[in-house]
């Protein structure tokens, strides 16, 4: 029986190979004697351009010592240089991101910014040795982010060690950037459909789950400063007590805090007069006045 | 006249210094192992044919820019792999030439094994010399590969390895699993 060895890397001499080998020598068949002429002539004329060459005084057919060898391995040289491209790709990609961040962040401090503010530059009270961060529109994002309070500014430059107002004005900056960021990413944000709030029975606060709702909405407002919420509140109509009206009012009012809460003022939103809409037709909603709803709607206006 | 005793690497730069019967020694010494191994790995006469054209085309055109910084065998058996990756994929765009059998390695292990659909008891009725080369067609293209290049070639592993743009490791599982199947046929058959 063939043995075949176990850890020999270069097992090739054994008798499994030798078997192979005499019964591939056995079979007499080979290559087209045409194959190899056609072969022979283009090695003659391969050949013979470099000759050509020589002659016309170009350099003879030797390797140059700088272009690469035919039987080196170039998908080395190539996956480098491949991983080089996705590197400048990514590096360009955040950089286009990071100036589409920085941008509202310019215009919002054009609108805010006192002239004195751009008197004094960002970077005066960051010492020589500080991260040199301030340029172009970074410098800009940096002004923008301390620019408010500018007199302040001058004031801590003064009484702060230079490291540390350095560090302010970069932890600025973050916070500045990561805000516009937020606010870029929710300008972005699709018109929330409108919200039935639920409620427990009698409660007049929403429950956790029309409270998220309304999050969502809180953002988008807050996004869109032309986005207004109508608070449109209803009752069942089979109360004659005025008390699911009183509700209706009640929890509709909750609904406005709550946005309130979420930094919507209540300048952008309505509140409407409870509406009837006719008696209960399920179970719960018949258990008298605590089955009153209070219905949000956003509209932009 | 180019000494038989002369090494591929020498022969190569004296071809590429305009020696033509350098190329001719060299082509004799290779030509049957390099058409065998073709062969056997497309299992398909026509396109080992038109594979080892291509590979010798290669070899002449590259002559001059080729460096003895590894064996000429090795380089040889690189370009033959890689023709025969370029034809995979080449047949892979005609669905009834990958259907007729022209399948390589790599993703020839997705394909069904249309190289020997015969039982293994067929093999009994042979003799030993017609059971392994029948044996070694009925190997997994990757291990097929790797065993025609060590046995037509005398590739080592690292120099499989290299030739297949695989790990050791990977060469080294591939030679042993089919030096395993080899023998576990052959035991079957005799």
């Amino acid at each position: 029986m063939t043995q075949i060895p176990d850890n020999d890397e270069d097992a090739g001499e054994d008798a499994l190979t030798e078997r192979y080998r005499a019964a591939s020598a056995a079979e007499d068949s080979r290559p087209p004697a045409a194959l190899r002429t056609a072969i022979r002539a283009q090695a003659w004329k391969q050949l013979a351009v470099p000759a050509a060459r020589a002659s016309a005084g170009a350099s003879p057919r030797v390797a140059s010592d700088r272009s690469p060898a035919a039987n080196d391995s170039h998908w080395r040289l190539r996956a480098v240089a491949g991983l080089a491209v996705v590197a400048v790709g990514v590096a360009i990609v955040m950089q286009l991101r990071r100036s589409d961040t920085q941008a509202p962040v310019a215009a919002a401090t054009s609108k805010t910014t006192p002239p004195a503010a751009t008197a004094v530059p960002a970077t005066a009270a960051a010492p020589d040795n500080a991260p040199a961060v301030a340029t172009g529109q970074v410098a800009q994002s940096r002004a923008a982010a301390a620019s408010p309070p500018a007199a302040a500014r001058v004031a801590d430059a003064k009484t702060t060690p230079p490291e540390a107002s350095a560090a302010a004005e970069t932890s600025n900056f973050v916070q500045q950037t990561a805000r516009a960021g937020a606010a870029a990413a929710s300008a972005t944000l699709p018109v929330p459909v409108p919200v039935l709030v639920q409620f427990e029975a009698g409660a007049e606060q929403p429950d956790a789950a029309a409270a998220s709702e309304l999050r969502g909405i809180g953002a988008y407002l807050r996004a869109n400063e032309t986005a207004q919420a109508d608070i449109a509140s209803y009752f069942d109509s089979g109360d004659d007590s005025g008390a699911a009206a009183e509700l209706a009012r009640r929890r509709a009012t909750a609904v406005q805090t709550l946005l309130e809460s979420l930094g919507v003022p209540a300048s952008r939103t309505e509140l409407t007069a409870p509406a009837s809409v006719g008696p209960a037709a399920d179970t719960a909603d018949a258990a008298g006045p605590t089955a009153a709803r209070v219905g949000v709607r956003v509209s932009v206006r | 006249m180019a000494g038989a005793s002369e090494p591929d690497e020498t022969l190569m730069a004296r071809y590429a210094s305009g020696d033509m019967a350098a190329f001719d020694a060299l082509y004799g010494r290779h030509e049957l192992k390099l058409w065998r191994f073709l062969q056997r790995s497309v299992r398909n006469r026509a396109t080992a044919d038109e594979l080892m054209q291509d590979v010798w085309f290669t070899v002449a055109r590259e002559a001059a820019r080729y460096r003895p910084t590894a064996r000429f065998t090795t380089w040889l058996f690189t370009l033959a792999h890689h023709r025969m990756i370029d034809a995979h994929r080449a047949a892979s765009a005609r669905p009834a030439a990958v259907a007729a059998g022209e399948g390589l390695p790599q993703q020839l292990e997705q394909l069904p094994d249309t190289g020997n659909p015969e039982p293994m008891q067929e093999l009994e009725s042979r003799d030993a010399t017609r059971a392994i080369l029948e044996a070694v067609e009925r190997l997994p293209a990757e291990q097929r590969e790797a065993f025609l290049m060590q046995a037509e070639g005398g590739l080592s592993v690292q120099e499989i390895a290299a030739a297949t743009g695989s790990s050791f490791e990977t060469a080294k599982s591939r030679l042993r699993y089919a030096r395993g199947k080899l023998q576990e046929w052959l035991r079957e058959s005799v």
